[in-house]
């Protein structure tokens, strides 16, 4: 029988990672995803592999790509404007193909912002942030348990594309405790990987890692790469779907947001008023086979906890702006059940009509 | 006495460098690729690749490479050492990507003592870009963003690495030259101790090379290299500053 634990969400994914494989951590203290750094300085030296607490959030991510580029399976973590110092270190490890995990424990704020649960990453999460053109692997977790199995299986998931996953998380999953079905250990040989470098005799092709920019035909590598992402997007779409067929309107939401969207739901049915609701649970690539699903509906409503509907602005996208389209933003307060059915309940009597901002 | 003729070079370069004549970077990788070759340690070397004139050592010398952002070598090279212990874990980097935007991540890995080796090229600018101010630039040297030249008022002070590590608790740390063949033996020398400290798990090495950038400094490779002998070397201090 499996072993379940009653564990914080962000140690769930510190385990994950370490049951998965992970034998490379490097990060730096940040509120609230300082539980990751700390049960990597446990874990790692229990399972022979090797934990940095980096000088910065920089050299943490650099020391990622460096371990990876050697073979590891290797993770860094952070939040806030500490995710923000990694952006660059993480377009070189697209540009270089690392397959390297990065979890990103969302708190709430423009600039240093405060410590609390958010979701106003999703623009840099999701739309690249770093330079080039690129999208992160994204999954989004909505329990304890997720955390640990998106940080289980990222490294494969990684390693198949050779292209970065991302585990986009929040200070509400990573600090609450639910119980967690632990996953057994994988064995993961570091010299398994052609390309990863290893020292190589004269006489053998030596092994460079590095930006794109220094070795390959540019617009060969382009077509190849162009190729990879096109087939990420066909084949790594992956959602939930609630009630979603004969929805009046239909709510989308991701991480802890989905927890109440799901709940609202649920009570509004009660109540007669058809709520549906699709949980993203890949970010990027963005399931919009989702929405073929949808054969009634009169309107979208996302709910995150941001200020300005940054996740709305993909929904219209990727929906096809066939839908009147409107968000549910609460900023740095989790939402509510009865706010969500209140705000459906003026959508079906007209009272309100999308706007740009919330 | 038998007639001296140039020496073959040693099998790591597999061709020709492309550094501009006179460019002391393609003097210091022979002298590294020939240092490789005698301790028979290719196939156990990564290199950590600085971005700038030094990083087109790729090109020439069949050696694995990582190559992370500009300056980072101190936190890659870290990561590095640690899952492959093994493995003889260096750079060759410029003095604008070790002392002024990767100085955090080189004086982290000196405080830490990895056991890692830093071999930095120190031409007093950015030469890949053009010659712009460097933190090694000289009080009164002309760079392409200090026309008038480098004063301490408008500018700030230069940056002397013996200063600012001789008292950290590191394996090695050395200032050589390449301006004569006697001076290129000293650091050849220098180059195979920072590497066997390496070897021997002895912790943090860093050889300092001062090297001329004919280009950037409008010089002839001859009046280049006599510029480093007048001018530079007298303001530094020279040799084996740590030696443990």
């Amino acid at each position: 029988m499996a072993e379940i634990l009653l564990i914080k969400g962000n140690e769930a994914l510190a385990e994950g990672a370490i049951r998965g494989g992970c034998r490379f951590y490097a990060g730096y203290p940040i509120t609230p995803q300082s539980e990751i750094l700390e049960w990597m300085g446990k874990r790692q030296a229990e399972v022979g592999g090797v934990f940095v607490q980096g000088e910065s959030e920089i050299a943490s991510v650099n020391m990622v790509y460096a371990a990876r580029a050697l073979g590891v399976r290797s993770l860094t973590s952070s939040s806030g404007p500490g995710f923000t110092l990694k952006q660059e270190g993480i377009a070189y490890w697209v540009s270089a193909e690392i397959p390297g995990v990065i979890a990103c424990v969302q708190r709430y704020g423009i600039g240093d912002g405060f410590i609390g649960a958010g979701q106003d990453n999703y623009w840099q999460a999701i739309k690249g942030g770093g330079n080039g053109d690129y999208h992160l692997i994204t999954l989004a977790p909505n329990s304890v348990q997720e955390n640990m199995d998106m940080a289980y299986e990222s490294f494969e998931l990684a390693e198949k594309w050779r292209h970065p996953v991302l585990i986009l998380s929040d200070a509400t999953i990573g600090q609450m405790i639910e119980p967690c079905e632990v996953r057994p250990y994988k064995e993961y040989d570091k010299d398994q990987l052609d390309w990863a470098v290893k020292g190589t005799p004269i006489g053998q092709p030596n092994k460079i890692v590095s930006d794109v920019t220094y070795i390959e035909p540019i617009d060969e590598w382009n077509e190849y790469y162009l190729n990879k992402c096109r087939k990420i997007i066909e084949t790594e779409q992956r959602w939930e779907s609630i009630h979603v067929n004969d929805a009046e309107i239909c709510l989308l939401a991701y991480g802890i947001s989905s927890r109440i969207a799901e709940g609202a739901v649920r009570k509004a049915r009660e109540e007669g008023i058809k709520l549906g609701l699709i949980r993203p649970i890949t970010l990027w690539p963005f399931p919009k086979k989702a929405f073929s699903e949808l054969k009634n509906c009169k309107a979208l409503v996302t709910v995150e906890m941001n200020m300005m509907g940054q996740f709305r602005e993909d929904v219209i996208l990727y929906s096809g702006n066939k839908y009147p389209t409107y968000a549910i933003t609460t900023a740095y307060k989790v939402p509510k059940i009865d706010d969500i059915i209140a705000f459906a309940k003026k959508i079906i009597a007209g009272e309100i009509e999308p706007e740009e901002v919330f | 006495m038998a007639r001296k003729t140039a020496k073959k070079a040693p099998v790591i370069m597999k061709c020709e460098n492309m550094f501009c004549a006179g460019c002391g970077h393609s003097i210091f990788d022979r002298i590294l690729g020939e240092v490789l070759t005698e301790m028979n340690i290719i196939q156990d070397t990564i290199i950590c690749s600085d971005i700038g004139c030094n990083h087109q050592f790729q090109y020439s010398m069949a050696v694995d490479v990582v190559m992370p952002p500009h300056g980072k070598m101190g936190a890659a090279l870290t990561a590095m050492k640690r899952v492959r212990p093994n493995k003889y874990c260096l750079t060759i980097a410029g003095d604008g990507g070790a002392y002024a935007i990767g100085l955090g991540e080189t004086m982290s890995a000196a405080t830490r003592d990895e056991n890692v080796t830093f071999f930095v090229m120190n031409n007093t600018c950015y030469g890949m870009t053009g010659g712009q101010l460097a933190p090694t630039t000289q009080i009164g040297q002309w760079s392409s963003s200090t026309p008038r030249g480098r004063s301490i008022e408008e500018h700030g002070r230069d940056f002397d690495v013996v200063k600012v590590m001789k008292n950290l608790d590191i394996a090695y740390l050395a200032r050589t030259t390449i301006t004569s063949p006697s001076e290129i033996d000293k650091t050849k020398k220098a180059v195979r101790k920072a590497l066997e400290k390496q070897r021997d798990g002895k912790g943090f090495s860093l050889v300092e090379v001062l090297v001329p950038c004919p280009t950037n400094w409008g010089m002839s490779p001859v009046k280049a290299m006599e510029h480093i002998k007048n001018e530079l070397v007298p303001r530094y201090e020279m040799g084996e500053i740590i030696d443990k």
